[in-house]
Order: structure tokens, then C-alpha cells, then sequence
């Protein structure tokens, strides 16, 4: 069994790999000078085997596009034609990928969340992706763009039903969709807003990320800006379960893949404040949902003055309940990973550029 | 300028107008993992029937029919240059016989015979 980390930062991709959770060996960086915003582990074409690995580049000269490796990163592929490419009738070209999310229950489909915010569709295990329609025609679009741009950045599927699927975007909030991405709502009932006018409307908020629990996608957790909440009716309202926490500010949701109520935030003080609090880089850990929290992370440091994006962070299964692979990487270069739960932590990598986004895989 | 230009001259002589002609495209070294390899890229870009009130044939090839052929012979490395709409990249910069296009008629503008388009990339950042 091996340990791998997809660490893209704003200069390029590093990986990571490790038998034991404890000694790492990183290289790269590949890609080197392109953003790379989304990394992704997706399930082979094929099945078994390694997983396929996708990156989301984007070179400020070149432009973005969708890279996959069927070999954890020897090798890259891209297509001929491009692989996230916008209709000719939308007169609108691609900015940046952001997300790229496998469909555990569906092997082959991928889903890609894009700037402009747009929601795209791959039945090719990420080679090629078609827009959603439904998302891209709502009349609610244009969606504010966020401080870091416009961005569909959360999906989350049900592995019982075709149909559904939920998305949340910077700015905009939550949407979902029951038929498969033809028709969508907006399901922020509870989330506040309280940067507009009416801190309660029907969309509009910015939520920096969505988890599903480990039972299923009727419960979910928002890390909003400013606010944490829990959905026990798949989204259609959302409480506050922010009590606790040192901050309600942050970016980072993330749900154990094995058990049900566990979920990791990592605070920051404040929308004006993008620091630890205090300086301490911490995670909160809950075992119960959301009702109660402790801070985890003893040998994370103190002093520290960076911040954590949203997607600079995962956990991934690796069989045993209580040794999930937990990662997560800071501005300013450094990653680290957990195989206690958040327990304890060891520094993977130090000195990289900005993380931007990091995805846990564990290969056999 | 009006009347017959020379390719259409040539055509009142007997000898049929050229249907296309090779352009030499130079990139820069970090686009050369696109294709090839080389530093520069020959396209064959077809040329407009032309008519004795068209302007000079010679028009007819402009940088965006060059990277049209691009997109044709080698999409990635197209794609590198011009977003799906077609529009030349923020800090992309196209020169042809020595000139930014940006400062001509952008992608409007003549690619005279012989000239070579040279891909040069902005220098920004940190």
C-alpha cells in the first residue's frame, strides 16, 4: 500500500509518496510555472489498477486545461482538442478549473467545476467534458465572483440516485438538482449572507465548501464565509454548528470516509484576518456532528501566519477507521499529513509555492 | 486598392492561382513540448479565390488564417495561443515581419509573402 499526495501550488504539481505515513518522498515539480488549481484522483478506465490522476493547469501565457496520468504522474496526456472547452454559442472561453471530482459510485464519470462558474460533465474518466446546461442557463447566472474568482468548487453526488447532485459555488451558494443537472435550485435556507443587504437570501452566499458525512449525502457540512453549518435534509436547510470553534471563518470541510460524524474545519480568525488564530495552525475535529469540537493537530505549529485554501486539503480512506490519510497545505509551502485522525502530524513538505489544492490517494 | 492583384494577374496569364501558401510559425522554446519539437512550425494555409476587386492576394493570408491552420495541423499548440473564441491570449503576442499585430489589425492582419510569424511570450510575474 502506498501513500500518494497530488500537491498543486501555484507554480506547479509536486507529489508524494510514502509507505508508512511517517517518511515521504516528494517530487517535482512538473507543470513548473502553471497554476495548478484542481488536482484529482478518479478511478481507472478500465477499472483496477492505479487510479487515474487529473490536474487542472492554467499558464498565465498559455492558458487552462485538463491534464490525466494513468501512471500517478510518469506520464500526462492531454486532449488533442482540449478538454474542457466551451460551446462556440457561448461566446465564452474557459478561465480556470478548479474542481475535479471523481464520482465514487459511477466509475468514469468525473465532474469539473470552472471559472466562469460553470459546472461540466465527463463520462470518459476526465479526458472530455460537456457543459451543464441546466447550471449554465439558470437564470441567476452571472453568480458574484468570489475574492479568488468565480468558482463552482464543491459537487457532491448521491450513490443512490442518479439525478441528484449538489454543487456550491464562490460566490452564489448551493444549488441542487434532482434530474441530472437539467433543472436546479438554490438550497442556502439558513446560511447567512452577511456581507449583502438581506443576510438570508435565496442565493447569493459565498460557502467555501461542502463535505457529505460518511453515511450518506443527507447530512452535510458548510464551511461558509463566516459560519459553519450541518444539513440533516441534504441540503434543503442548514444550522449553525459553529459553537466552539475558535473562529466561524475558514475554507477548509472535510468528512471522515469511514465514520459518521466526524468532520475536520481548520479556522481562521476572521474574513479581515486570514491567519490561525492566534497563530496556531490547527484543525477542530468533532466526533458528533458538529455539536461539539476539540482542536487536533499537536505537532502543528505555533506562530504560524499563513492560511489554508479550500481545496489545499483532503482525507482519503485507506481501510482502517482510524488511520485515514488527512492532508492539508498552507500558503506558504508546506504539507502536512495525518494517519491518526488529526492527531498528530507530520511535515511532508516544506518551502513549496502556495498550495492550492491537495488530494490523498491510497494505492495498493 | 481595387483591380486585378497579382495572383489574379498571374490567373489572366493562364497559370492558376497558387491554392495555398506555407507560412513559418516561430514559437518559443516553452510551447515546443507541443508537436513536433522544433522551434518552428510550417502551416499551409489556403488562400482566397480571389477576384479582380478584392485587394491583393497576398492579404488574403492574415494571422488568423495562419493560426486557423494551426488549430488544423496542431490544436494543442494552437490553443496555447487563442481561447476557444478565438481571441489571442492576454500575453500572447504575435509579430509578423518584425511587427506586433496588436499594434496592426490584429488577427486582420496581411501576413506579406516570405514573412515569418514569431510567437513571443509577455514577461510579467514573479
Amino acid at each position: 500500500m502506498t501513500l500518494v499526495l497530488a500537491i498543486g501550488t501555484r507554480k506547479g504539481l509536486v507529489l508524494a509518496r510514502s509507505a508508512d505515513g511517517a517518511a515521504w518522498k516528494v517530487e517535482g515539480p512538473q507543470f513548473l510555472m502553471q497554476e495548478v488549481a484542481a488536482v484529482g484522483f478518479v478511478a481507472a478506465p478500465g477499472g483496477g489498477g492505479a487510479p487515474r490522476l487529473l490536474a487542472g493547469v492554467r499558464s498565465e501565457h498559455w492558458g487552462p486545461g485538463v491534464s490525466h496520468s494513468d501512471d500517478l504522474g510518469e506520464t500526462w496526456v492531454e486532449a488533442e482538442a482540449g478538454s474542457v472547452v466551451f460551446p462556440e454559442d457561448t461566446d465564452t472561453a474557459l478561465e480556470r478549473v478548479w474542481q475535479l471530482q471523481g464520482d465514487p459510485a459511477r466509475p468514469g464519470v468525473v465532474w469539473a467545476g470552472c471559472q466562469p462558474t460553470s459546472l461540466w460533465r465527463s463520462d470518459d474518466a476526465g479526458e472530455t467534458f460537456s457543459l451543464v446546461r441546466g447550471l449554465w442557463d439558470h437564470p441567476h447566472r452571472p453568480w458574484e465572483p468570489g475574492f479568488g474568482g468565480a468558482a463552482v468548487h464543491t459537487v457532491v453526488t448521491d450513490p443512490q440516485d442518479d439525478g441528484r447532485v449538489l454543487v456550491a459555488m464562490s460566490s452564489g451558494g448551493v444549488y441542487v438538482t434532482a434530474d441530472g443537472g437539467g433543472t436546479w435550485r438554490p438550497s442556502n435556507t439558513g446560511i447567512s449572507a452577511y456581507f449583502l443587504p438581506d443576510p438570508y437570501p435565496e442565493y447569493g452566499q459565498c460557502v467555501h465548501k461542502v463535505a457529505a458525512d460518511a453515511a450518506g449525502p443527507a447530512v452535510l457540512y458548510a464551511q461558509n464565509h463566516h459560519g459553519v453549518y450541518r444539513s440533516d435534509d441534504a441540503g434543503a436547510t442548514w444550522t449553525s454548528i459553529a459553537e466552539g470553534l475558535p473562529s466561524d471563518f475558514g475554507f477548509v470541510m472535510l468528512a471522515h470516509p469511514q465514520r459518521p460524524g466526524t468532520v475536520w474545519v481548520l479556522p481562521l480568525e476572521a474574513d479581515g484576518r486570514r491567519v490561525p488564530p492566534g497563530g496556531r495552525l490547527r484543525l477542530h475535529r468533532s466526533r458528533d456532528g458538529g455539536r461539539t469540537w476539540s482542536e487536533v493537530g499537536t505537532d502543528l505549529p505555533d506562530g504560524s501566519w499563513t492560511s489554508v485554501l479550500r481545496d489545499a486539503a483532503d482525507v482519503a480512506g485507506t481501510g482502517d477507521a482510524a488511520a485515514p490519510l488527512l492532508t492539508f497545505g498552507t500558503r506558504d509551502g508546506c504539507v502536512w499529513a495525518s494517519t491518526d485522525e488529526g492527531e498528530t502530524f507530520v511535515e511532508v513538505a516544506t518551502h513549496l509555492p502556495d498550495v492550492l489544492s491537495v488530494r490523498a490517494a491510497v494505492v495498493a | 486598392m481595387t483591380g486585378p492583384g497579382p495572383v489574379a494577374a498571374q490567373g489572366v496569364g493562364g497559370a492558376a492561382p497558387s491554392p495555398a501558401r506555407s507560412v513559418a510559425v516561430v514559437r518559443p522554446a516553452a510551447l515546443r513540448d507541443v508537436a513536433d519539437g522544433r522551434s518552428t512550425v510550417t502551416v499551409t494555409v489556403p488562400t482566397v479565390p480571389t477576384v479582380p476587386t478584392v485587394p491583393a492576394p497576398a492579404a488574403a493570408v492574415t494571422v488568423g488564417r495562419v493560426l486557423d491552420a494551426l488549430a488544423a495541423a496542431h490544436p494543442r499548440l494552437e490553443r496555447r495561443l487563442r481561447d476557444e473564441r478565438g481571441t489571442l491570449r492576454r500575453h500572447v503576442n504575435v509579430f509578423v515581419a518584425g511587427d506586433d499585430c496588436r499594434a496592426l489589425l490584429g488577427q486582420d492582419t496581411p501576413v506579406p509573402d516570405g514573412a515569418e510569424v514569431v510567437v513571443l511570450p509577455n514577461i510579467a510575474g514573479g
